[in-house]
């Protein structure tokens, strides 16, 4: 795989050649891998439910939080004034104060506290040293891009792009950091989800190239959000090179597949995959009533794998 | 959610309040509360540690089987 430039803002690349996707990100790999008509609605049509949208909002807003405290002490704060700088953007990213309010996990309130407590549970005294970039930046939501050398219908190379949420040295070994947040247990079994796991592939295969020293494996922050509180647990992300070999092959045939069902114009469904997903009240009603069922429950967001998280 | 008894505003009037609006020492207030609200939560928890810990949950120790960050004494 080859580099290009890590921060990629103001990279101008279509992300999409008609119904090929070129520019792929884990969450549009996921979705492809786990049912094709999942990604046709979630991806290629951008249709999110109401539940998964408060999960996003909350998520995208506990991330910003987290990256405003690391750029705060990169700029010389300390973890008071940084977590005053982390707070006042989790307000601000959920104003007006409706947008969460009607779920009781995921509300207003609680991502407050998780990002207070996380900050002085886990942030203040952690471990994990931020690495300093050579602009003198902190390597804090980093937006990455790398060519795959798989060419792609549009006669250019088929891309990797996404954002990993932090990079950090731990115990003298450079890892990338990724924060979750989830209303389950933390414990071995939450952790084990993440090996084998599309995203963490994703993100091990772009340390390769986007960090000035090769970057081994990854290191997972959850925080479990609770009605009452919040609890954190850390995980650790190990992939052999063979593993990631696998995983690069995989891809490749997983994007001449996207490609004929493109081609096709027809996304096959995978129905042994239905159990958690949010599009099984559409797809289990007749195919001639399937627009309207969307239109009526879900919202439609656009995504660019390329555009930085703010 | 509860007022906090100190304060001239209350908890909820400050989450009603337009980020933009809130005072350093309004952002810090909510701050302090929720700082309160987990050292409640650690003694609740140290006290009865069972009670949110289902049967069967274990906690490796190796990095390769990951930590838990109670063990780590940071919650």
């Amino acid at each position: 795989m080859s580099a290009l430039p890590s921060i990629v803002r103001n990279l101008v690349r279509a992300v999409f050649f008609g119904k090929f996707q070129i520019v792929w990100n884990s969450t549009s790999l996921d979705a492809f891998k786990a049912c094709p008509r999942r990604y046709q609605y979630a991806i290629l049509e951008g249709w999110t439910s109401s539940a998964q949208n408060i999960d996003i909002t909350f998520g995208l807003a506990f991330h910003s939080a987290i990256e405003h405290y690391h750029f705060a002490l990169a700029a010389g704060a300390d973890h008071q004034v940084a977590t005053i700088a982390a707070v006042r953007r989790a307000l601000e990213a959920t104003w007006p104060d409706t947008i969460l309010s009607t779920d009781t996990k995921k509300s207003r309130p609680n991502l407050i506290r998780t990002v207070v407590w996380y900050l002085d549970a886990v942030a203040k005294d952690d471990s994990i040293k931020t690495l300093i970039l050579d602009s003198g930046k902190p390597a804090v939501e980093v937006t990455f891009a790398m060519g795959l050398d798989i060419p792609s219908p549009s006669g250019e190379s088929y891309m990797l792009a996404g954002h990993i949420d932090r990079i950090g040295y731990y115990i003298d070994r450079l890892k990338f950091v990724d924060l979750k947040t989830t209303g389950g247990q933390i414990d071995s079994n939450y952790f084990s989800y993440f090996n084998p796991h599309n995203q963490m592939s994703c993100y091990n295969a772009a340390g390769d190239v986007i960090a000035p020293e090769p970057i081994e494996g990854g290191i997972i922050d959850a925080a479990q959000v609770l009605v009452n509180g919040s609890r954190f647990g850390r995980g650790f992300v190990h992939r052999t090179k063979g593993q990631m070999a696998e995983w690069r092959h995989d891809l490749r045939i997983n994007l001449s597949l996207a490609e004929s069902y493109a081609r096709a114009n027809y996304w096959p469904m995978n129905d042994t995959a239905c159990r958690l997903c949010a599009f099984r009240g559409v797809c289990a009603t007749d195919p001639g009533v399937r627009d309207k069922f969307l239109e009526s429950g879900f919202i439609r967001r656009t995504i660019n794998p390329l555009e930085a998280r703010t | 959610m509860i007022d906090s008894p100190l304060a001239s505003v209350t908890i909820p009037e400050l989450f009603s309040t337009s980020p933009e609006k809130l005072t350093e020492a309004q952002v810090t207030q909510i701050i302090d509360y929720y700082r309160a609200a987990r050292e409640r939560w650690v003694a609740e928890d140290k006290e009865t540690p069972k009670k949110r810990e289902p049967k069967g949950t274990s906690k490796p120790k190796a990095e390769s089987s990951n930590l838990s960050l109670d063990d780590l004494g940071l919650v």
